[in-house]
């Protein structure tokens, strides 16, 4: 039996991990007790945000690649929380939407919404993509993770069954994808302005650009300049 | 009996997580240098203002001149194996390095570079855990075949997998491409000349060697030439850069089968990675040495051991790799 006690901090962080704990296990009565307690949708967003932290911990290379002051690289970490809020809040809607559409079943969005946010659980272990060689792997898991409890905790939550639970959500992102890429939204324009905002970068340079500015500058002090260039292979 | 059991879980999981997170934190050094984060930032250094200061010659050549009358006409950088803390050879493998000097004259052996940091700097350097390196090296020094080695093989090894790894890779080979090309041009590597270089590693430094070759390759547009000695390499993009690869494998060492068996690049079913077209186009070639070992007696460095012929191992290696460079350099 799960309870949600949020009265001290003591009681909260047994709580927390009481739940995460069965949630992370396809436990259904984790799931029923988020739904039914009155908890359920804090601790839905706690996990959301603390999820998007760990991952944004794990998938910072990109950050350092960009030399990104520490300072701005604890606002971006932060700040990768409240991105993945943002994008269960839309993925949910348009989720619910399409249930309202192609279902009689009327699901509350504030369910959709909880459900979508538990399901993010796995992404608690993100900071162990960090891991050299392994970590791609682990993010590949906790993805696979991450949607397979969400398949169980819709079918835990309405009638509706696996199938259906798997082809709403991927309906649901692809909604959410196109309605994004609306010219008037002006998505990437927004995304450059939440990346410059955060990092205090001009733009977002991968890896592989920002080693070949570095190798021009040392090849100017110590390399060869412009001569076989060819690739030199047997 | 209990209690010893329990203490031996105790021990072993204090063990997986103390390596899980040296593991986590292991891509930090290189990043935190690249970042800026470190004393030792990337645009000091391009500025001239590194921590060991390198006077660079001015035309190609004069360094070597400086040094000795004769210019070299062989390249080669020995990189070492994973059980060390710094740069410089131990005694055995100095043995085969003189031996390689003796059998290649006018070769410039280049010995200095640390292959498991991405700045050069030896785990007994400057470094936060300075200290404690340094105590593990005299304990390790005292106590011959004890456990203080795992320490240095364990935190190394991480290394490679940073190295391997296809999202800290480039910076971190980057980062060690640099200090082999600082050494190279302190050697009197005639920068523009396109001569080839060599670079050679022991166990994984096999994998350091590959994965610099790239950005060597890119810094000189020289050809470069990978021997590995035991090496364990990943398929690592830096294989598409080198013009060959030769991979020594003792008959009794099995390490470098952890390569085939943990890079899925060297699977054969992945046609178009690195690894397989450079398989496929000729471009590596795999040596049988001998019954030569991984590590410890019997190794490739080991001077007692011997062959029918009355080689050592040591020199038996010594006499591959000088047949190899001779071969490629008469050509």
């Amino acid at each position: 039996m799960y309870e949600i006690n949020f009265t001290t901090l003591g009681s909260s962080i047994n709580s927390f991990f009481d739940i995460v704990g069965g949630i992370l296990r396809f436990d259904p009565a984790a799931y029923r007790a988020v739904f039914s307690l009155e908890g359920g949708p804090v601790l839905g967003l706690i996990i959301l945000i603390l999820g998007g932290i760990s991952l944004g911990l794990g998938q910072s290379v990109v950050l350092f690649a960009n030399r990104v002051r520490r300072r701005r690289f604890a606002l971006r970490l932060l700040s990768s929380g409240l991105v993945l809020l943002l994008i269960v809040l839309l993925w949910a809607g348009s989720v619910w939407l399409l249930a309202t559409i192609f279902l009689d079943e009327n699901v509350p969005y504030i369910n959709v919404f909880t459900g979508a946010a538990i399901s993010t659980a796995p992404l608690l272990f993100g900071f162990f993509v960090l891991l050299p060689y392994l970590g791609i792997f682990i993010f590949i898991i906790l993805r696979i993770w991450a949607l397979l409890i969400y398949l169980v905790v819709i079918d835990t939550a309405t009638d509706i069954g696996y199938w259906w639970a798997l082809g709403l959500s991927l309906l649901g992102w692809l909604l959410l994808e196109l309605i994004l890429r609306l010219p008037p939204l002006q998505y990437d324009r927004v995304r450059n302005w939440y990346w410059r905002v955060t990092t205090g970068t001009p733009h977002r340079a991968d890896i592989d650009e920002m080693v070949g500015r570095f190798m021009k500058d040392l090849r100017s002090t110590i390399g060869s300049g412009e001569k076989n260039t060819d690739r030199d292979k047997e | 009996m209990s209690l010893i059991v329990e203490t031996i879980l105790f021990l072993g999981t204090i063990g997986i997580i103390l390596f899980i997170v040296m593991a986590l934190l292991s891509p930090f050094e290189s990043l935190g240098w690249w970042a800026g984060w470190s004393k030792r930032t990337v645009d000091l250094e391009l500025s001239g203002e590194r921590d060991e200061v390198i006077h660079l010659p001015s035309e190609p050549g004069d360094a070597a001149e400086m040094g000795s009358t004769q210019q070299p006409s062989i390249f080669l950088v020995y990189l070492r194996g994973i059980a060390t803390a710094v740069a410089a050879p131990s005694r055995r493998e100095q043995g085969v390095l003189d031996y390689l000097s003796e059998r290649l004259p006018g070769a410039a052996i280049i010995s200095d570079v640390f292959p498991y940091s991405a700045t050069n700097s030896p785990l007994t350097g400057e470094r936060t855990f300075a200290r404690f390196y340094a105590l593990l090296k005299k304990a390790r020094t005292r106590y011959r075949n004890s456990l203080f080695a795992l320490l240095f093989v364990v935190r190394n090894l991480l290394q490679v997998a940073v190295s391997g790894d296809r999202r800290y890779g480039p910076i971190y080979n980057a980062g060690l491409a640099r200090e082999i090309g600082y050494s190279l041009v302190a050697q009197g590597y005639p920068t523009g000349s396109g001569t080839p270089i060599w670079v050679m590693g022991w166990s994984g430094a096999g994998q350091m060697a590959v994965g610099a070759a790239r950005y060597l390759h890119q810094l000189f547009h020289a050809p470069i030439y990978v021997v590995s000695i035991g090496g364990v390499i990943l398929d690592d993009p830096g294989i598409d850069e080198i013009a060959h690869l030769y991979h020594l494998e003792g008959s009794k060492d099995s390490f470098p089968r952890l390569g085939d068996i943990l890079s899925p690049g060297r699977w054969p079913i992945v046609r178009r990675s690195a690894w397989n077209q450079a398989w496929n186009d000729g471009r590596i070639t795999v040596i049988d040495p001998g019954p030569m070992k991984h590590t410890g007696g019997g190794d490739y460095f080991d001077h007692k051991s011997k062959l029918p012929s009355g080689l050592s191992f040591a020199e038996r290696t010594a006499e591959v790799i000088a047949g190899i460079i001779s071969d490629k350099n008469t050509i």
